[in-house]
């Protein structure tokens, strides 16, 4: 430390303290205009008037089908609402508010004195109240100080339950997202996209609200407003769902206790049907929700919020086939028209015997006859001469064991077992060849979700694979945005020459004499498909059908899975039929 | 040894301790006011008592720490800068909470950053202190600045964009005070600039132009005029791509910032209600307790941020003018106070303290006035709070302390 003095300090003193003496010459100037020049402007706001925020709600977007259909819409509703900062001082008037609206006491003064992040911003309390309620409210105003009738725009599902798991619903948003939001985008009490479509879209759905600054008198009259910034309404969405194939699937998933139907177009994964049961209705969630409802929804040993095309993992059983077949013509372990060991019901694998689906057994086959007839002695062959680390990357390849990416909220990933996961799973020595019989026939580890078995059919149809999606394009509101660029697609690398014999096994399931999918044909259109049942250790087998049409030249794609319900030829591929007939039926008309 | 009691008491800066006082007791009874208006819950007035009693202890102690043993102040700067910064990165990483600034220990509440802006003073007059100012060159303020600089990133993660700023209103000018070579202030403050007009390109390209200007007139040399051009362009072209990798409500937050009527609901209702109850107090004000505007009530902060509306509003034009000569007397006499003491350091340490406290009056009460964007600085002296309360007062201690060793 030195003790000389710095002869420039006298210097850089004055430039500072000018500096300050400037700022200080600046406030009360600005205070000099504000209190003496223009005072009079600011009592005469003070004195008579009041300055109140209104936030203006933006119309949430409508979810449209793409054939007209009106999925999500709005309505206006009346709510009771309270401006907290004012309510904080006089709960009193909360009570006297339940009195005459006949509300719980109580229950009103906890919704009262819900948060106070934003003091002046009205929150609904008592939410949609009829005509009655309104007026009695506006015939009391003056008892009631700081309680306010809003208007706002509630979400309303016109078909109720119908594609209520592509939808979605909407719910009240919580504080701590009000303040993660700031900039004022939401409000205490706004609702938000909660599931489906009204999460994943839900920032381009929501817009903007709007504002003004509105003048009461001292009687809260209003007066006017002083700036006002209008609402940007959220967009309209359409969707790729074909409501004719929504509305008839939903019909008949609705004669099973739960499953799941997804139809894509193989060509550019657009999303034509998604209906699951057990369903629900989003409309519920509009408003606030009665507990009751909630319980017996959340509650509900089905769980009718799940998504099941999407959220649900199950074994393919034999769907699951064409991979082995596929990796099994890849690694020259058998040809297309080699004819493996005759299938008796069973096959002997080291102390082991595995069975086959039909007890008298299929005799010898080649490889198009095995997926006719879905032989699972066939495939046992095959898959004990795989390599489980190459068989799991054959499936990879097709998008198993990975999101598909479908724009949805909450998709499941679902399991493709290789090495790793064994070993980390049973032990080096807790699993060995058995495991590769059982992935061979879509059973033991294996998890697809519909929406990927889907996806893997219309590969195989194609020789493309899509990305599935449900926006078919956005119309904002200056009108019409171009169509969403078909999605990007990539080729399956693998040759023809491994897919054809394949694909032509799985027309054989549908068309062939013995094949096991004969329930889905439909007249004049040649369709391709796989039964599948796959064995569930909870209960009862899940029936699986896959199938695509016209064979040659696919226009859909669809996957069908009705859970503990039994044989997949007998039980899902006849809805796969009857959805497919109506498909081609409609299009002659 | 009474000769020598009596020139101390003479050599004493009654004057500022008088105006600091004197603004203690018209803060006490604008938070009475407030308190009153707000609904009679609340009684900030009793607890900024307590707080008052407290920093009056801390001021004690800061004068007889720069009083008697400056040593210690300046053994106290590296720990008391490590344990700051310490707290704000425990801010960041405490999990789920929005943008609380406040760190709890038992029943003891308080803002980290109000520590660490008195420990960046003490570590800056510490570093900037250790060579005489005719041996400084540029590369000797590279060490401060990065010092600056960390709890400057870390509070402005909080985000905190108000608070980060005082951490600059403390370095500039005691860089400024240790002798920074006037090229190196233009180095290091034109990107500042430039940050703010690298939204708008043609404005950035006009502010390259004048910087280049500015660079001719200083005949600056190539390489010094190159590595400042460089430099801005660099600041200016980082400045989109961050802003791009921003979320959306952290925009938002700024954009709030720099413009409260894009937060109509929040920030920019708070600047109206202020401005009406500051303008309606007209020349003389309403009166003690007598402020009426409604909307006041409405003010959630009126007890911190927001204190001087009720002055203006009760107290009108004349109470006003008082508090801001008041606070003119205060940060005149500090400066006077750095510029007359002959150690380094304690000037040093006062001007980090003006620096800080001027920047919080001008901005706060340019707030108040809708000159400044609300960035949630407290008003030293009056607003209601006990880390703002208990800083400030201990920084008057040491400016106290130091003003009396100039005759030692």
């Amino acid at each position: 430390m030195t003790e000389r003095a710095d002869p420039k300090i006298p210097f850089r003193a004055g430039v500072l303290g000018a500096l300050l003496l400037l700022a200080f010459i600046v406030l009360l100037g600005r205070l000099f205009q504000m209190q003496v020049l223009v005072s009079g402007k600011y009592r005469a706001h003070a004195e008579e008037n009041r300055i109140r925020p209104e936030r203006v709600t933006a119309l949430r977007g409508r979810i449209i089908g793409r054939d007209g259909m009106l999925y999500a819409d709005n309505r206006p509703s009346f709510s009771v609402a309270v401006v907290p900062f004012e309510i904080r001082r006089n709960l009193a008037v909360v009570d006297h508010l339940a009195d005459l609206i006949g509300a719980d006491r109580d229950q009103l003064r906890e919704r009262a004195a819900k948060g106070y992040a934003r003091p002046h911003e009205p929150r609904a309390i008592v939410p949609d109240v009829d005509l009655t309620v309104v007026s009695i409210v506006e015939e009391h105003a003056l008892d009631l100080p700081g309680v306010l009738i809003l208007t706002e725009p509630v979400r309303v599902y016109p078909g109720g339950p119908a594609a209520a798991h592509v939808l979605g619903y909407v719910g009240e948003i919580s504080d701590r997202e009000v303040d993660e939001t700031k900039g004022g985008a939401l409000r205490p009490g706004a609702r938000v996209g909660r599931a489906g479509l009204e999460s994943a879209y839900d920032e381009r759905l929501r817009g903007r609200d709007g504002f003004r600054y509105v003048q009461e008198d001292a009687h809260g009259r209003r007066l006017g407003t002083l700036r006002e910034e209008e609402p940007i309404p959220g967009e309209d969405l359409v969707i790729t769902l074909d409501w004719g194939l929504q509305e008839r699937a939903e019909s008949l998933l609705a004669g099973h206790e739960a499953g799941t139907i997804v139809a894509l177009d193989p060509e550019d994964g657009e999303v034509l049907l998604l209906a699951c049961s057990p369903s629900f209705d989003p409309n519920l969630f509009s408003v606030a929700v009665p507990a009751a409802a909630w319980d017996s929804l959340s509650g509900h040993p089905l769980h009718p919020l799940l998504n099941r095309s999407i959220q649900s993992a199950f074994p393919p059983g034999s769907v699951y086939k064409p991979i082995t077949a596929i990796e099994g013509i890849e690694q020259r372990v058998v040809g297309p028209e080699t004819v493996l060991l005759p299938c008796f019901g069973a096959w002997q694998y080291g102390r082991r015997a595995f069975r086959c689906w039909k007890p008298e057994g299929h005799g010898a086959l080649s490889m198009r006859g095995a997926i006719e007839q879905s032989c699972d002695v066939y495939f046992y062959q095959v898959g004990a001469r795989l390599d489980l680390d190459r068989f799991a990357a054959a499936a990879r390849v097709f998008g198993l064991g990975a999101r598909t990416g479908i724009d949805l909220p909450g998709e499941k990933a679902g399991l493709i077992p290789d090495t790793r996961y064994m070993n980390e799973r049973y032990g080096k020595s807790g699993w060995g060849g058995g495991a590769l019989l059982n992935h061979s026939i879509g059973q033991g580890e294996i998890l697809t979700t519909p929406l990927q078995i889907a996806r893997l059919y219309a590969a195989l149809a194609t020789g493309r694979i899509v990305e599935p999606h449900l926006l078919h394009h956005a119309a904002g509101a200056e009108g019409k945005e171009p169509r969403r660029a078909v999605s990007a697609s990539r080729p399956v690398p693998l040759p023809e020459e491994i897919l054809r014999p394949v694909r032509e096994g799985l027309i054989r399931v549908v068309e062939g004499e013995r094949g096991t999918g004969r329930a889905a044909r439909v007249q004049g259109v040649p369709s391709a498909g796989k039964t599948g049942t796959a064995q569930n250790p909870h209960g009862e087998d899940h029936a699986w059908f896959v199938a695509w049409a016209p064979a040659n030249r696919p226009r859909i794609v669809l996957a069908v899975i009705i859970e503990n319900a039994g044989h997949g030829g007998a039980v899902a591929a006849p809805l796969a039929g009857d959805l497919l007939r109506y498909y081609f039926e409609r299009e002659k008309t | 040894m009474r000769a020598t009691q009596r020139l101390v008491l003479r050599a004493f800066d009654w004057t500022l301790l008088g105006s600091t006082v004197f603004l203690l007791i018209i803060g006490l009874f604008a938070l009475y006011s407030a308190s009153r208006t707000s609904g009679g819950e609340a009684s900030y007035h009793i607890r900024q008592l307590g707080w008052v009693a407290i920093g009056i202890v801390l001021l004690a102690a800061g004068f007889l720490l720069a009083h008697r043993s400056l040593d210690a102040l300046d053994f106290l700067a590296i720990p008391a800068y490590v344990l700051s910064l310490a707290m704000l990165v425990l801010l960041l990483l405490r999990p789920g909470t929005g943008v609380e600034s406040w760190l709890s220990i038992g029943p003891i509440r308080f803002q980290p950053s109000e520590l660490a802006k008195v420990a960046l003073v003490l570590i800056m007059a510490r570093v900037l202190s250790n060579r005489p100012p005719e041996k400084l060159g540029m590369r000797h303020f590279l060490v401060p600045a990065l010092v600056a600089g960390a709890p400057f990133i870390l509070v402005l993660r909080q985000p905190d964009l108000g608070t980060a700023l005082v951490f600059g209103a403390i370095l500039v000018p005691m860089l400024f005070w240790a002798g920074l070579p006037e090229r190196a202030l233009l180095f290091l403050l034109s990107p500042a600039v430039g940050i703010l007009a690298s939204s708008h390109l043609p404005a950035w390209i006009l502010f390259l132009f004048i910087l280049l200007a500015i660079l001719l007139l200083m005949r600056a040399s190539l390489v010094f005029a190159g590595a400042t051009l460089g430099f801005n362009m660099l600041v200016g072209l980082a400045g989109p791509l961050l802003w791009n990798s921003l979320k959306d409500y952290q925009k938002d937050r700024i954009l709030t910032f720099l413009d409260p009527s894009h937060d109509p609901l929040g920030a920019g209702y708070q600047i109206i209600q202020s401005e009406v109850a500051i303008g309606s107090g007209g020349l003389a004000g309403k009166g003690f307790l007598e402020g009426t505007q409604k909307g006041l009530s409405f003010l959630p902060e009126q007890h911190t941020d927001f204190i001087f509306s009720v002055v203006g509003e009760e107290f009108g034009f004349l109470g006003c003018v008082i508090l801001v000569v008041l606070y003119a007397v205060v940060l005149g006499r500090i400066l006077l106070a750095a510029s007359r003491t002959r150690d380094r350091f304690a000037s040093l340490l006062v001007i980090g303290f003006f620096g800080y406290l001027s920047f919080q009056v001008v901005v706060n009460v340019g707030m108040t006035l809708g000159l400044v964007p609300v960035t949630g600085l407290p008003l030293p002296l009056l607003s209601y709070g006990g880390s703002s309360m208990t800083t400030t007062l201990f920084a008057i201690g040491v400016v106290l302390g130091v003003g009396l060793r100039r005759r030692r």
